[in-house]
């Protein structure tokens, strides 16, 4: 850039950054606009997962083979997103399988701080394949020592006049001794 | 520098609910129709996926992550474009020119129905400072002394009570449409022409949702919305998918596919300022201009065959045909009296029936108006079929509050 | 951590050498030239195992780029650093169903890039990296993604010094998103920036020794699915 025949473009050197805390917000010392945006959506679900739904209603889980690449999938969808083929043959899985990975969560959203942990990770349930196949949900009957990765467990259900047709209608997942 | 062609397009039926399917459905079915119509393989042939979205339109936010299994891009180059769909053309465009990739797939959709509250997201696109305090809630007392909401009167699922009224944000189109018609001696009628043209076109098009069998009457004693714009000068929300696939010159013909370039295409963004930006749709000029430079366009009144223009609301079909040069200012309405933008007319517009006939499906309507273009270049148009198509010209609107658009024009081999 | 048996102290380390890397960076929010290892295991449990120094926060921030076509580049430099190559992948949407201990989204994204840029070997080829470090292990992750060393390496790397600033292979020269702050959508341009300046010999306190000719950045996103990569060289 020292050279004269080439074309100078200039910034500011190192603007400073102030500090800001929320309370400046709230108590406006800052200058700022505020919005509460109205907005609402409602997801159609489509038939793949509707059914999977539906099966949870009914205390099942379910799920769908793509015979091409040869995977039970669940949640359950309707076409194989290796192949692009359309999936084919609902079976129902057991309730039980393998912590995949998990994580004990302190903190809600807003990043407040919460007492008592939620352990929370993905479980392969036991027939769907190839692993890990399976679905996030959260974990119970445990403490934050005792899980681990490879736990067995075992899906709680609510009670069969409270399900509603969601993921939800699951509980949590406990430890299971069996196979 | 190779040319770009169009070797695939695929689309769902265009209804206004669809409750039946979810996006990810809808997604796949147009793609899987635009693979199959290029015969090609996702998994195999395609090196790029571009899909055309707006976050709060899908009601999630990073929706990018919600797209690559039902397009075929699970771990594949895959991007969104937050945009219109000639956007995703105009950026596989350039990453087929510069030999970066072969073959490249295009999606946008719409879902509007999953949106419950379509008028609050088009608010939330305003300017918060200015011109949303005041588009937004309306103080104002209830004078009627009855209850907000009396049993025939239900409190609607989504909006404010009625002491905090909101102007829905279509009102901007109505302030457009009041200078365009003053500054063009353009008439009310004339717009409701638009709108009886546009809705019959569509019944020549399968998939179009809102043909009717109007007359400029019907248009004028609708109700005034945001006057002079009346409830039949307003394209109604649509659901549906579309795809397309572009490749280059070299893959088109070994595919055997009787190449329909992609020849020019153009964007502009004006200034989000709405009191200060014209009324004038500069963004088509400008992006109209680009395009008839990269296709090599010196007379676009002779040189285009026909054209699918934005058409959200009635005027906007005069104005943009006036801001890309297919018009003289003024004169759009004296061809339309004429009967020049007829299907049978000598420069037909919207034969598929734009969005008042289709319907407003948001980001999918500039692929919905290409789509249009490339369905008469290959001849397939069935009824509304307009003889001896070479050069077509589709242009989309980033609606409103937005100064945004794009153009792209096809041209057949 | 448990298919590699990784220890959560090489994961610290880190954050630590990001944290003291970010020392001179005009941006930085963390910077930190006394940090220990200690400090960052002794932090606050966030999410077990993520604590609290193992993560990057959320900031405002900007990044501009001023890219030309090489026919006017003489217009403007005699020393033009060279974007010579991009990538970008994405994977499954369904991450539940997926191996999470390897990032193939960033490995395919890495191929790409390394393609176009005409890098047979990466390990050999590339002088220094800004993979993208929200949280510590990332950085691991990435690292490994990026085809920089083999799978479950990138901790031992770590602990033994190669990433440092004047390590073989320094990784987050400019502090990353650790020392310097996440600025969400704007983190490819911060890594971008840092490559700039390195390559171009205008990173100052935080200059990587011996003129480095070729650097990768790389960002990530969506539901641990997406990634996004570009090389540089010096001119």
């Amino acid at each position: 850039m020292e050279k004269s025949n080439k074309k100078e473009i200039t910034y500011p050197k190192n603007p400073a950054g102030t500090h800001l805390r929320s309370s400046d917000i709230r108590n406006k010392v800052i200058t700022h606009s505020w919005w509460e945006p109205e907005i609402q959506y409602a997801w159609s679900i489509g038939p793949a997962m509707s059914k999977f739904l539906h099966g949870l209603k009914e205390g099942k889980i379910l799920g769908i083979h793509c015979h091409k690449c040869k995977r039970l999938i669940t949640p359950p969808r309707s076409f194989c997103e290796y192949c692009y083929g359309p999936t084919d043959t609902w079976v129902e899985l057991k309730d039980t399988g393998t912590i995949n990975t998990y994580s004990i969560s302190y903190l809600d959203p807003n990043a407040n701080r919460i007492e008592d942990p939620i352990l929370i990770g993905v479980i392969s349930i036991d027939g769907a394949y190839p692993k890990p196949m399976g679905f996030m949900h959260y974990f119970g009957e445990m403490s934050k020592d005792e899980i681990k990765i490879g736990m067995r467990v075992k899906a709680v259900w609510k009670p069969e006049n409270e399900r509603e047709g969601a993921i939800t209608d699951i509980k949590y997942f406990k430890p299971y001794g069996g196979d | 520098m190779t040319r770009v062609c169009v070797i695939g397009i695929g689309h769902t039926d265009f209804n206004c609910m669809t409750p039946d399917v979810n996006w990810k459905d809808i997604m796949y079915e147009a793609c899987q129709k635009a693979y199959a119509d290029a015969s090609i393989d996702p998994r195999k042939d395609i090196t790029s996926f571009i899909t055309c979205a707006e976050d709060y339109w899908e009601g999630f936010s990073i929706f990018d992550e919600f797209v690559p299994d039902q397009i075929g891009a699970v771990l594949r180059p895959c991007c969104t474009v937050c945009g219109d769909g000639i956007y995703g053309l105009g950026t596989a465009y350039m990453q087929i020119q510069s030999g970066l990739m072969d073959v490249v797939s295009i999606e946008a959709h719409s879902k509007v129905s999953d949106l419950l509250t379509y008028g609050d997201v088009m608010l939330h696109a305003f300017d918060p400072i200015y011109d949303r305090p005041v588009s937004g809630p309306v103080e104002r007392p209830n004078y009627s002394g009855l209850p907000s909401y009396p049993p025939e009167n239900p409190k609607p699922l989504a909006g404010k009570t009625d002491e905090t009224e909101r102007v829905h944000p279509y009102f901007l189109a109505g302030l457009e449409m009041q200078h365009y018609l003053r500054n063009t001696n353009t008439t009310e009628e004339d717009c409701a022409m638009i709108a009886v043209k546009n809705k019959k076109n569509a019944f020549l098009n399968p998939y179009a949702d809102y043909e009717a069998n109007i007359t400029v009457d019907h248009v004028m004693k609708s109700e005034y919305c945001f006057k002079p714009l009346k409830k039949l000068d307003i394209s109604p929300n649509v659901d549906g998918a579309i795809c397309f696939v572009l490749a280059n010159e070299k893959i088109t013909r070994e595919l055997g596919i009787e190449p329909i370039y992609l020849s020019g295409f153009g964007w502009c963004s004006e200034t989000p300022w709405l009191s200060t930006r014209g009324m004038e749709a500069e963004y088509a000029k400008k992006s109209a201009a680009m395009a008839y430079k990269m296709a090599g366009i010196v007379n676009p009144r002779k040189e285009i065959n026909i054209a699918e223009i934005d058409d959200r609301f009635t005027y906007k079909e005069l104005q943009h045909l006036e801001a890309i040069g297919l018009a003289r200012k003024g004169e759009a309405k004296e061809l339309l009296r004429e009967g020049a933008l007829e299907i049978k007319g000598s420069i037909p517009i919207n034969s598929s029936g734009g969005s008042l006939g289709v319907g407003n499906s948001l980001e999918a309507t500039g692929l919905q108006k290409s789509l249009e273009i490339v369905t008469q270049l290959r001849g397939h148009a069935g009824k509304r079929q307009i003889p001896d198509v070479k050069v077509g010209l589709a242009q989309s609107w980033r609606e409103i509050p937005s100064g945004s658009g794009a153009v792209a024009i096809f041209t057949r081999g | 951590m448990t298919v590699y048996d990784v220890k959560k102290e090489d994961i610290a380390r880190v954050s630590v050498k990001n944290k003291r890397n970010a020392v001179g960076h005009p941006c930085a929010q963390l910077a930190d030239p006394n940090i220990t290892v200690e400090d960052v295991l002794n932090s606050e449990i966030m999410a077990w195992p993520v604590q609290r120094l193992d993560i990057s926060p959320p900031s405002d921030g900007a990044a501009a780029l001023i890219y030309c076509s090489e026919d006017i580049v003489r217009q403007y430099t005699d020393d033009p650093v060279w974007v010579d190559g991009v990538g970008w992948n994405i994977d499954s949407t369904m991450w539940t169903n997926r191996d999470l201990y390897f990032p193939r989204y960033v490995s395919e994204a890495a191929k790409m890039a390394y393609k176009m840029a005409g890098i047979h070997n990466p390990r050999k080829e590339i002088d220094f990296a800004e993979p993208y470090d929200p949280f510590d292990y990332k950085e691991l992750h990435h690292m490994e993604g990026l085809l920089l060393c083999d799978k479950g390496q990138a901790p031992i790397l770590t602990r033994e010094g190669v990433t440092q600033r004047d390590g073989d292979l320094p990784i987050c020269p400019s502090g990353g998103l650790l020392g310097v702050g996440n600025p969400i959508a704007a983190t490819m341009g911060q890594k971008a920036c840092e490559l700039y300046w390195q390559l171009s010999g205008k990173a100052g306190k935080r200059q990587i020794p011996g003129d480095p000719m070729v650097g990768v950045g790389q960002a990530w996103g969506d539901i641990m699915q997406m990634a996004t990569v570009i090389c540089m060289r010096r001119g």
